[in-house]
This record gives structure tokens, sequence and C-alpha cells, in this order.
């Protein structure tokens, strides 16, 4: 039961399924965590993925059943199933494979982003955590490593590692410590809306305050008493209540921090003035466009 | 499988090599013999790579049917939650697999993927009721009085973590070595959560490191409880051994 026990996958090698009888070539690795090991995949029809590899059948079978279960109605932010199954190769004897999914770590790109760029960033993940809820799922381990963020796509917003995937009420199994509302005493440790809210709330401060070094060290109580200290001098005082009330847990859903997200963030651009001139020309070439569209069911409806 | 069934496990902090009394891979062997699991988290300072210790710290999970991580002490509250679901789920899942065998002379790794994943579904709905009994044993050896209060808020923040379950919980807590010449000490006897006060002042790091006798101890404590009359339920208990 040692991670990463099977030797990795080079490049070119072709994975052949046992009960689907599809072949796979192994592109590259992607990355690497506690549960096994992701690899950019193609499949012998063309067909783009990734290939998570785990020890044992068992993790491949739960991890799929969670991507099945949170694939909802309408697009998930985690990666939509494609695949799963068993090969001979003996480093890759389960797996499953999905959608793969762009862009980079949260971690890697915050900085880098306008602070309006980073108020939507902010935003969409806390509409994707909804999109979640909807399926009776939290999230859970919610850490800036498995929110991906692809710049070239208009900073779309994905999650990966749906391992901590949990049914509202239930315990939570997998957490990152300075991501987690319990281990800052502000929530239970339970899968629920709040705890997913207050889990990002955490996170995005965490992006941009380094904890106490000695953290771990430190009675729970006294964790809590540094954050609130941090929320109290965030440098935009009009967020302060926000973060306060998603770490006490007092937002009901997901949809509603959105909103107050979405409010203040508004009060970001008025503020911060001038909207550029791309901006301006992209409103006036997307009003132009609903209207001749506008125009061309007027057309068809009436006078065809 | 009833609501009454029980998974037991001992969960090791260590950070070194045992060197005082039996050899803790055969103490684990014993535990495993019984149907209690053995995991062990070694604990390591920022640069070590873990040496012999952490050799020692593999050979005993494997025999005591668990499993090892070596970590810095911040990973060890995460790690030490995400061990004990998977063990859980690990044990569960070998239960199912010995029913699977004699109903359908069948393995999971005999089915179709898309049906593991229904089991997969099973076991994860088991975890979350099945109840938990878990020794926890500490190292409390001279070498880890720089880890002492992260280990405190560690093991805390497990009990916190495991009494969200459905299942109840039912842990205990045991430093080694003990005061004077005992090998061990038991810092609290079963119950539903962790005494903190009962660990803040238990936990003080002296002497040597005698693993093995704190696996035979946390498994003797195990064996005592179940032969203990069960006074606050009704119903049979079945345990997963
Ligand atoms: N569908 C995917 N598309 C692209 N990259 C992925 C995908 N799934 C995982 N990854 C990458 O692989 C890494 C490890 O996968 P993850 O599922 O987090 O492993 P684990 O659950 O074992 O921690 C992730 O951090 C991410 O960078």
């Amino acid at each position: 039961m040692t991670p990463g026990a099977s030797p990795r996958l080079a490049q070119g090698t072709w994975i052949s399924g046992k009960w689907t009888r599809h072949r796979w070539r192994v592109r590259q690795c992607l990355g690497e965590g506690a549960n096994g090991t992701v690899y950019s995949v193609v499949r012998d029809d063309g067909l783009i993925g990734a290939m998570k590899v785990c020890e044992g059948s068992a993790q491949v079978a739960f991890e799929w059943s969670l991507l099945e279960r949170v694939k909802g109605a309408a697009g998930s932010p985690f990666p939509v199933p494609q695949t799963i199954d068993d090969s001979d190769d003996p480093r890759a004897s389960y797996f499953y494979v999905m959608e793969r999914v762009g862009g980079s770590p949260l971690n890697g790109v915050w900085s880098q982003l306008s602070l309006r760029d980073q108020k939507k960033v902010f935003y969409d993940i806390v509409r994707s955590l909804e999109s979640v809820h909807r399926t009776g799922h939290a999230f859970c381990d919610v850490k800036p490593q498995n929110i991906l963020v692809d710049t070239s796509r208009g900073l779309q917003v994905r999650f990966v590692d749906v391992g901590g995937v949990t049914p509202f009420g239930r315990a939570v199994r997998q957490f990152t410590p300075t991501s987690d509302p319990a281990y800052w005493g502000f929530a239970e440790r339970r899968a629920s809306c709040t705890y997913d809210v207050a889990a990002i709330a955490l996170t995005i401060l965490l992006l941009e305050n380094a904890v106490p070094k000695n953290l771990a060290a430190w009675p729970m109580q006294k964790r809590k008493e540094w954050m609130k200290r941090l929320v109290d001098n965030v440098a935009e005082g009009s967020w302060r209540a926000t973060y306060h009330k998603a770490l006490s847990g007092a937002y009901p859903d997901a949809g509603s921090f959105a909103e107050d997200i979405l409010r203040l963030s508004d009060g970001t651009r008025v503020k911060g003035a001038k909207r550029d001139w791309t901006a301006k020309l992209m409103w006036a070439s997307l009003a132009s466009a609903c209207f001749s569209t506008a125009w061309a069911w007027a057309l068809f409806f009436h006078v065809v | 499988m009833n609501k009454e069934a029980t998974i037991r496990q001992i969960l090791v902090i260590t950070d070194g090599y045992s060197n005082i009394g039996p050899d803790p891979v055969d103490a684990a062997r014993r535990a495993q013999k019984r149907g209690i699991v053995v995991n062990v988290i070694g604990v390591v300072d920022k640069g070590e790579t873990g040496g012999q210790g952490y050799d020692e710290a593999h050979s005993i999970a494997d025999a005591g049917g668990g499993m090892c991580r070596i970590v810095q002490p911040v990973d060890l509250s995460a790690t030490a939650q995400m061990m004990t679901h998977q063990t859980m789920q690990l044990t569960l899942q070998q239960v199912v697999n010995q029913e699977l065998l004699s109903v359908m002379g069948k393995t999971a790794e005999d089915l179709p993927p898309a049906e593991r994943t229904r089991i997969a579904q099973v076991v994860e709905k088991l975890e979350e009721e099945v109840a938990l009994q878990l020794v926890v044993a500490i190292d409390m050896s001279a070498s880890m009085k720089d880890k002492v209060d992260i280990v405190r808020e560690a093991v805390r923040d497990l009990a916190l973590s495991l009494q969200v379950r459905t299942g109840a919980l039912s842990v205990a807590v045991i430093a080694f070595p003990g005061s004077g010449d005992a090998p061990t000490r038991l810092v609290q006897p079963f119950a539903s959560q962790v005494d903190v006060r009962a660990l803040e002042s238990a936990l003080q790091p002296r002497g040597g490191t005698p693993t093995g006798p704190a696996i035979d101890h946390a498994v003797a404590l195990i064996l005592e409880y179940y032969q203990a009359p069960v006074e606050d339920e009704d119903g049979p208990r079945r345990d997963f051994a």
C-alpha cells in the first residue's frame, strides 16, 4: 500500500483495455497524487483523455463512481468520465480514463491575475461549487492544487481530484489542513455546502497570506483567532464581512456567497473606474450581435 | 452485515527505530492474526529522508495488514485521518470480497469494472456506518520532544474527524515509553472522544522506543474490551476478524 509502488509508464507506451478492447497511448505524466498517477493519453480512435492509474481496483471503482455521480445534468466542473478498464500491464493494472482538463493550478496562476480577474475566478469557483452541490455532494478537498484555471480559455475554472467528494451529511474523508474549516475551528468536518464555502474562503485568503510556521502545534482556538484577525485586516475593507460570514457558516449555500462576491466585485470595477477600450469594443460588438440576431429571428417569424 | 460490526485498528505514531522489548513486526503480526489492523505513521523532520527506523515502520505496517506513511509533522493530522479511512475501506473491501467469493465464487477483480463501482458504493456507505475501535499508540521517546504539540493536536483532530461519522467511535490512547520502568502507559481507556487534558499531561518525551510492547499493549486493550460484558448494547457484535 505504498503510493507510487508501480513504476511510471513511459511516454509512448500502449495500454490495452481488457474489457473495452480500447487502446491508449501514453503521452506524458500529468501528476502524481496520494491515490495514484495521472497520465495524458490518446485513445486508438483519437480521443484525448487523462488516465488515472491506482494501486487497487477498489480505489479506481470508487473514484469512478464519484465522477459519475457529480456529472450532473448540465456540465460538471470535474472531468467527464470516459472509460473504466483493466490491463495486463502491471504498471497500469487498474485505471479509468476521463476528460483531459486544461489550465494550471490556482496557486500558480493567482498572483499573475489582475484584481478584477481574481474576483472573476473566485466567483466562478463558487458557482462551480454550487453546481457540485446540486448533485448532493460537497467537494471537500478544496485546495489550490485541485482547482485548475485555464488562462488561454477566458479563465475557465475546473476541478480535479474527485477523491474527496462526499455526499452531504457524511464525514469528510480527504482534506488539506490549511483549507479545512474544521482545522481552523470554524466547522465540523462533515460534508455540506457551508463546509465548502468556508473552505474556499480559507483557500483564497491563504493565497495571499502565509500561515504561521508552527501552526500545526497550535490549539484550534488559537488558529481560529489568528484567522479572524487576518480577515479583520483584509485590505479591501468591504470584503471583511463577507469572509467572516463565509467562515462562520452563515451562508446557507454557495449561490448566496457567489452573489455577494459579484456585488462586491462590481464595487471594485466601479471604483477601479474606466473599463479599457477592448472591453468596450467587445461589449459593443456583443450588443450589435445580439441585435442582429434578434432582427434575424424577427424576420424569420414575422416576415416568412 | 449488521450495524454492530466493528473495525479494529491500531495507529502507531513514531519517529524512529524501536529499541526496547519484543520485535514490533512480530507484535504487528500477532495483532493481524486477531483481526486488528496496524497502521504506522513515521514522523520526520525537514531534510531527513528516513533511515532504518522508516524501513521498520513499513515492515510493521506490512505485518499488521495496514498502511505506512512517512510524513512531515505538519502533514500528520491529514495523513492520520486519510489512513484510518482508507484502511477501513480496505478491511470492508476484504469482507465484501470474501462474501463475493463464497456466494458467487468470484473476486471483485473478476467482475466487470462497472459492477465493481456498485461494490465501491456499498463499501463507502458501510465505511460511514461501521463502528470503529481505535488505539492510538504514541511514541514519546526523547527524540519526539519538538513534535509533542503537533502530535497532540493531530490526535485531537483525528478524533474530531472520526466522531462525525455515523458509526460509533471508541478511541483509546497509549504512550510509549511509560513512566518509571513501564514500557507503556495508558493515557486514556476506550471512550467516545479524546480526553485532551489527559493527553496534555501524559505526553512527556523521555527514554527509548518500545514499539513492540506498545503494540502488544494496544492488542490487549482491544481484547479485554471484547471479553468484558457488554452492557449498553443489545444484540450480538460481529467483528471483522
Ligand atoms: N482530468 C485531468 N486533466 C488534467 N490533469 C489532471 C486531471 N486529473 C488529475 N490531473 C493532474 O494530476 C494531478 C494528480 O491527480 P489527483 O487526482 O489529484 O491525484 P490524487 O487524487 O491521487 O491526489 C493533479 O494535481 C492534476 O494536476
